[in-house]
C-alpha cells in the first residue's frame, strides 16, 4: 500500500509545510535575520513541498526498479522542477543573487540525509532479520529435541 | 494428556488418531502441529507424489502452473499460490513476489547488494529475490514466527 495516497496527500503537505516554515521562522528569530524575500520564500517552500511530496509519493510505484537509479532519478527530477519553478518565478519577481545555489543546498542537504537514513535503516533491518532467522532455527532445533 | 505410541509393521501408512473431550490449548497446539505437516499432491511426468508442505522450499507460478521446489526435485501442484498460503501458512509460507512464495523455515540467510535488492539464500543453496513490495510483510512474518515459537 502506498505511504502517500490521494487521501493523505494534502495533510502530509500541510504537516511538512508547517514544519519547514516553523523551522525557518525559528532559525531567523535565533539569528536575528530579517528575510527580504519573505513572501516569495514562503510560496517557494509551499511549491517545493507539494512537488517533493508528489515525487516521493510515486516511489511506491517504482518498486520493481533498482533503488539507486530511483533515488537518483527522483533527485534529478525534483531538482529540475525546483529550478524550473525558480526560473518561472524569476520572470515575475526579482530573485536573490544566490537563489539557485541556495535552492540547491536547501534541497540537496536534507535529501542526502534522508537517503542516508533510509539506506542505513534498510541494512539494519536485514541484520535484524538475519538474527530472527537464526532465532527461528534455534527454536525449531529445541522443539525437535523436545519432540524426541 | 496421555499418549500411546503403537508400532504396527503391517500398516501401509502412518496415521494419528486423537481422542478428546474438548478442544483445549494442548489440543489446539497438537492439531496446529499436525496441520503444519500438511500434505500436497505433486505431479510430474504422469507421476503423483505426496509432498510434505514442510519439505517445500518455495513455490513459483510459471506459465500459469504452480511449481513446488523441494531440496532437489521440482513438482507441479494443483492449488495456486494463494490457496497454498491460506492452507499452509502455518508451515512457514510467506509471499516474496507476485508469483512466488517461500518457506521461511528453509531460508538460511538474507543479504542485500548495493542496489538494495534483497536475496534470500535457501538451505539447498538456491537464491530467490525478495520483492520490495513484500519486504515489510516478510519482516512482520519473521517477527510473528519468533514470537509464536517462543510462546509454544
Amino acid at each position: 500500500m502506498p505511504l502517500i495516497n490521494k487521501k493523505n496527500f494534502l495533510p502530509i503537505v500541510c504537516m511538512i509545510y508547517t514544519g519547514i516554515s516553523m523551522g525557518k521562522i525559528l532559525l531567523e528569530a535565533l539569528r536575528g535575520y530579517k528575510d527580504p524575500y519573505y513572501s516569495e520564500n514562503i510560496i517557494t517552500i509551499f511549491v517545493i513541498t507539494v512537488i517533493a511530496t508528489a515525487v516521493v509519493g510515486i516511489h511506491y510505484f517504482l518498486q520493481n526498479l533498482p533503488v539507486i537509479p530511483v533515488i537518483l532519478g527522483q533527485y534529478v527530477v525534483l531538482l529540475g522542477l525546483i529550478f524550473g519553478y525558480l526560473w518561472i518565478e524569476g520572470h515575475f519577481s526579482e530573485l536573490g543573487t544566490f537563489a539557485y545555489r541556495d535552492a540547491f543546498l536547501s534541497f540537496t542537504i536534507p535529501y542526502v540525509i534522508a537517503a542516508g537514513v533510509y539506506y542505513i535503516s534498510f541494512f539494519n533491518r536485514i541484520r535484524n532479520a538475519n538474527k530472527m532467522l537464526d532465532e527461528i532455527k534455534k527454536q525449531r532445533r529445541q522443539q525437535e529435541w523436545k519432540d524426541r | 494428556m496421555k499418549w500411546i505410541k503403537i508400532k504396527e509393521k503391517a500398516l501401509t501408512e502412518n496415521y494419528v488418531e486423537i481422542h478428546y473431550r474438548e478442544v483445549d490449548h494442548e489440543m489446539e497446539l497438537l492439531v496446529s502441529y499436525l496441520q503444519k505437516s500438511g500434505i500436497l499432491l505433486g505431479k510430474k511426468d504422469g507421476q503423483v507424489k505426496k509432498l510434505l508442505a514442510d519439505d517445500i522450499f518455495y513455490c513459483e507460478i510459471v506459465d500459469r502452473k504452480c511449481f513446488a521446489y523441494l531440496e532437489q526435485e521440482v513438482w507441479i501442484l494443483e492449488p495456486g499460490l494463494q490457496e497454498i498460503l491460506s492452507a499452509y501458512e502455518a508451515a512457514g509460507f510467506v509471499r516474496i513476489g507476485k508469483s512466488m512464495i517461500v518457506n521461511i523455515h528453509k531460508v538460511d540467510r538474507m543479504e542485500s547488494d548495493l542496489n538494495m535488492r534483497v536475496r534470500l539464500y535457501l538451505e539447498n543453496g538456491e537464491t530467490v529475490i525478495l520483492n520490495r513490495s513484500y519486504r515489510q510483510d516478510f519482516y512482520t512474518r519473521l517477527k510473528k514466527e519468533v514470537e509464536r515459537n517462543a510462546t509454544d
